[in-house]
């Protein structure tokens, strides 16, 4: 964790650059197995697997991120932590929803 | 270690890319319904065109434009995808023909009152109801605009519905939302003048 004398975190791209050149490699991976016809109609079916079991997908990803949510606001209470300026109101509903609703948490 | 943030990555890895490959899978469920790839109908490579230009834009731009979407648990991939997925359920072969319903916002202002209303101007008018444009009739009024969305919207399945209401709220909210922008005056003078002749098709713009 570094942070300028400001206060402000210095947001570089060098973790976050990374996440376009990911979705190039899964468009990749995923258009060259639909596209080659050997391997079309089975990459069909292994897709279609997530369409199938999209509700439970969905149960684990709301219960992954309420558990996130918490995990987090517990974590805010630690010393030294910086926190957003919309999640930082004091009132315990609207900090813990504050990690779906607002703004990223690196502020402006 | 570098600076991780929690947020950023579920907005940006299980979000957006997950997000797509939902896209994919939908295309790829639909295409496994219908018999193969080239009998994938127009909807759905317009779907997968406008959420790619969104996921495109949104990854390439990642710190700049991250601040600008406003919620983003991980269910997000989940709960967008609803719309391919909805057109890989009930697409049939015969919509193919008629499923090219690029839709547009058209604002406009009716001549006689300050009325402003949204419209969707839709390139053929039977269109069928479904995820990508919601039907409305050339008429000013937004009440009977809701009216016949409404009751167009009964005679369909009630997932159908729930894509209506979402539709007209939509439209109430930008109504509202041009109704008090002063900034938008401009364009309603600008549609102010075609409206003695209602052809909405060649009012289309983007």
């Amino acid at each position: 964790m570094f942070s300028s004398s400001s206060g402000v975190i210095p947001l570089t791209h060098s973790l976050y650059a990374v996440a376009f050149s990911t979705l190039l490699l899964t468009t990749g991976l995923i258009g060259g197995l639909l596209i080659n016809p050997s391997t079309s109609s089975k990459g069909q079916e292994l897709l279609s697997w997530l369409y199938d079991r999209w509700l439970g997908l969905l149960t684990a990803a709301f219960v992954n991120s309420v558990l996130q949510a918490v995990a987090v606001y517990w974590q805010s209470f630690h010393s030294g932590e910086l926190l957003a300026k919309g999640g930082n109101s004091g009132n315990f509903v609207y900090d813990v929803s504050s990690f779906f609703m607002n703004e990223c948490s690196h502020g402006d | 270690m570098p600076y991780f943030d929690i947020k950023s990555f579920n907005e940006l890895r299980p979000g957006m890319i997950l997000w797509w490959v939902l896209d994919l899978a939908c295309l790829c469920e639909q295409s496994i319904r219908l018999g193969g790839l080239h009998k994938v109908t127009a909807s759905m490579w317009l779907v997968l065109l406008m959420h790619g230009i969104y996921i495109v834009d949104a990854l390439y731009n990642e710190v700049r434009s991250i601040s600008l979407l406003l919620w983003h648990p991980p269910c997000l991939p989940y709960l967008t995808s609803i719309n391919p997925a909805q057109i890989a359920f009930s697409a049939s072969q015969t919509e193919h023909h008629r499923a090219l319903a690029i839709s547009t916002m058209v604002s406009t202002r009716s001549s006689n009152r300050e009325t402003v209303t949204t419209v969707t101007a839709t390139t053929q008018i039977d269109i069928p109801l479904h995820p990508l444009s919601f039907y409305v009739s050339p008429i000013s009024k937004p009440s009977s605009i809701i009216a016949h969305s409404l009751k167009r919207a009964v005679s369909t399945t009630t997932k159908e519905v729930t894509l209506a209401q979402v539709g007209i709220m939509s439209a109430l909210i930008r109504t509202y939302n041009i109704r008090n922008d002063p900034v938008r005056d401009s364009l309603g003078v600008l549609s102010r003048r075609n409206t003695n002749k209602v052809n909405y098709k060649a009012k289309m713009s983007w």
